[in-house]
């Protein structure tokens, strides 16, 4: 009985709503507008933080990246001819925290040899890196054809390598890069060529360049067996850069230090900090932790996604009071068919219920036409600004939950209004 | 005091049997005071001053009056959209002077018909829809419903008109709608307020002619007017003035009841 007065009152709702299309449709505009700023506001944020959490993930939260960095400044040009520049993590530094540091799995150190490879005419510019095989478990990138640099390689100082995406796009765009040479040439060691034996998988992250916290750019580096960057190439690297020369020494550019717990990632890097101070007078290093960053990026996360929800929220509130303010009006508009309604037997609860569905049914039409329009527009924010954007179940399911409370919140106003009238003064009302 | 007492025979019938007549007594009014009081101000308004009347099944009722002599507000009060400030109102056998807005609503939609000088059908519904309103408020399915406000529409000739809004109808044709509506859920009592007062003559006489029908079919009418030509159609004269009642007659043997 009670739902054929609810479908009953669905019914009338919708009448009314269809009687006036373009007022209904304005109101809905507010809920549209709302629900489609939170969709967009949240897969902005979360498609921001996404894109980071990718990278850092990557990186391993369980890794500590020492780096080695140039020291600033360090007179003009001409005295840089003169000296030898010598920076940055050495075979002590490696030894030492080796050694010496607890909680400890494995210590990866990369080491930079080359910065330019060349397929036939083609030159690309690249980091050409030394590392044990180790590296590739420790990083969480997987191969995408071939294979990774294996313990054999190293023994045999062989001269294979594992190549970036990008190298690969770059390079091989018709052909398959498996089992080709490429060249890398330096100036103290001349050309040496060296066999593709594989390819990672491309590093995405929508938007920024793909070097995140760990400073390396996975896509465009060339992989080759530590020992082979040992053995082929001195300590020394030669350098030319704007039609002067360089000399520098930087063993290691990187150690990839991987913990056995997370609870141990945070003391392991001030450990690794503390142990290296001694041996190093000027800042040529830097401890990078992506745990600390995960920490920190999901801080932010949450932080952004308050504020840019809270943003789209109160759009969605002014909408909601759109809704509030028409409803008001619409009941005032209706006073005398309440009391008509009233006079025939209608209930307060029936004349309640018959404004609130009315209210309801305009934020859900906006809310499902918001999201929509959201999804579209998140969609757009990608295409057009380049922006990562993401849109979860979850962000759907709250812009429309929130749509629909929004629509009782602010129509159970206007709706208990319209029950309070006096039958009387509402049958008199013209 | 007039009153009854509450016996369990009393409740038994809901329509009591009274000492004067062999009708029974459909609403019994018993020193009903309605005094208007204005929020935030002292000023009390009183509108009806101690009104006894029976109206028994069957009767057709005019009351008359002067403007502002309390008319409307008995027959709001009679209609069950307002309480009395004191004194007590049984319809049907139930004392409905003293419940609530959702028992009196359900009154409203169970026992009562109404007719206004207005015809107050709801513009954007049809004619049939009208129709409907009463019976949706009593949870009649949509297939009865439809069927009831066809036979009802029928009734009052206006079968062919019944996906018209009520605005592309004349005046005299509303009303007709809305008397079929006021009989649609089969009332014991329906109220008038001024039926004919929007309408000329001609188109007044028809609108009376339907009442004089329903009146015949056995139906319990009060209506009022302040025309002498329209209560002449009535059996019984209720006439009011600052709120008394001054005078109560049977225009058939034209005896003036105490
Ligand atoms: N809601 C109200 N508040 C205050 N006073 C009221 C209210 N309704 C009616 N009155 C007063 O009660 C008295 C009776 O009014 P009522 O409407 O019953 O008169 P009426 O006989 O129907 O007059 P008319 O023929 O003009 O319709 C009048 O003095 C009127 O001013
Ligand atoms: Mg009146």
């Amino acid at each position: 009985m009670f739902s054929g007065l609810a479908i009953e009152t669905i019914r009338i709702g919708v009448k009314s709503i269809r009687l006036h299309k373009l007022r209904s449709f304005l109101t809905a505009l507010g809920i549209i507008c709302g629900v489609g700023a939170v969709i967009c506001m949240l897969s902005i944020s979360e498609g921001a933080s996404e894109a980071e959490m990718i990278l850092i993930r990557l990186l391993g939260t369980q890794n500590v990246i020492v780096r080695s960095i140039r020291p600033q400044g360090g007179g003009d040009v001409a005295e840089e001819q003169a000296y030898l520049l010598d920076y940055g993590l050495n075979r002590t530094d490696l030894a030492i925290i080796e050694n010496t540091i607890p909680h400890i799995q494995r210590v990866v150190p990369l080491r930079e040899v080359a910065y330019e490879v060349s397929f036939g005419p083609k030159r690309f510019p690249v980091k050409v890196v030394g590392t044990l095989p180790t590296f590739f478990k420790t990083i969480h990138v997987n191969i995408a054809q071939g294979r990774a640099i294996q313990p054999i390689d190293n023994e045999k100082i062989a001269k294979v390598c594992v190549i970036g995406d990008e190298i690969r796009a770059q390079l091989f765009a018709y052909q398959d890069p498996i089992g080709r040479s490429i060249t890398v040439s330096t100036y103290a060691s001349g050309t040496i060529p060296f066999k593709i034996v594989g390819v990672l998988e491309r590093i995405e992250t929508a938007g920024t360049p793909p070097t995140g916290i760990g400073g390396r750019n996975l896509n465009n580096d060339v992989f080759i067996p530590l020992s082979t960057a040992e053995k082929r190439y001195g300590d020394l690297q030669y350098k030319r850069t704007s039609g002067s020369r360089e000399i520098f020494r930087c063993i290691y550019s990187d150690f990839y230090v991987q913990v056995d717990e997370l609870s141990n990632v945070i003391p392991v890097s001030e450990m690794v900090n503390q142990a290296l101070t001694h041996g190093h007078t000027k800042s040529d290093y830097t401890v990078k932790v992506p745990y600390e960053r995960l920490k920190i990026a999901e801080n932010e996360k949450r932080r952004r996604r308050i504020i840019l929800g809270a943003i789209a929220g109160i759009s969605l509130i002014v909408g909601g009071i759109g809704i509030m303010n028409i409803m008001l009006a619409t009941v005032t508009e209706r006073t005398q068919e309440i009391g008509i309604r009233r006079a025939l037997g209608a209930k307060r609860r029936h004349i309640t219920m018959q404004f609130l569905i009315e209210s309801l049914i305009l934020s859900t039409v906006g809310g499902m036409i918001g999201v929509i329009v959201g999804s579209v527009g998140a969609h757009l924010i990608t295409d057009l600004a380049g922006w990562p954007t993401i849109i979860h179940l979850w962000t759907i399911l709250v812009s429309f939950g929130l749509a629909l409370a929004v629509g009782l919140f602010f129509g159970i106003y206007p709706a208990s209004a319209a029950a309070r009238l006096d039958p009387i003064e509402a049958l008199r009302h013209t | 005091m007039s009153h009854q007492p509450k016996t369990s025979a009393h409740r038994q019938t809901p329509i009591a049997q009274t000492a004067s007549g062999n009708g029974r007594v459909l609403a019994g009014l018993a020193d009903i005071v309605k005094i208007y009081t204005i929020p935030g101000s002292p000023v009390e308004i009183p509108a009806i001053r101690g009104v006894s009347i029976e109206v028994k099944e069957g009767e057709y009722v005019a009351i008359c009056g002067h403007s502002g002599s309390g008319k409307s507000t008995l027959l709001n009060l009679l209609g069950c959209l307002d309480h009395p400030t004191s004194g007590r109102y049984t319809l049907g056998g139930l004392d409905v002077s003293k419940l609530d807005d959702n028992a009196l609503s359900e009154i409203r939609s169970q026992r009562l018909g109404f007719v206004f000088q207005s015809f107050n059908l709801i513009p954007q519904l049809t004619l049939l829809e009208n129709l409907e309103v009463p019976l949706i408020y009593q949870g009649i399915s949509p297939i009865l419903r439809r069927q009831r406000a066809l036979e009802f529409i029928e009734r009052v000739e206006l079968s062919d008109r019944i996906n018209h809004r009520p605005m592309e109808l004349s005046g005299g044709q509303q009303q007709r709608v809305a008397i079929a509506r006021a009989m649609v859920n089969d009332p014991l009592l329906i109220l008038a307020d001024e039926p004919t007062g929007n309408l000329d003559t001609a188109t007044g006489e028809i609108i009376l002619k339907l009442f004089d029908q329903l009146h015949n079919e056995g139906k319990t009418i009060i209506l009022i007017t302040h025309e002498r030509s329209v209560a002449e159609h009535c059996r019984r004269i209720i006439t009011l003035r600052d709120g008394y009642v001054i005078e109560d007659i049977d225009t058939r043997s034209n005896t003036s009841k105490p």
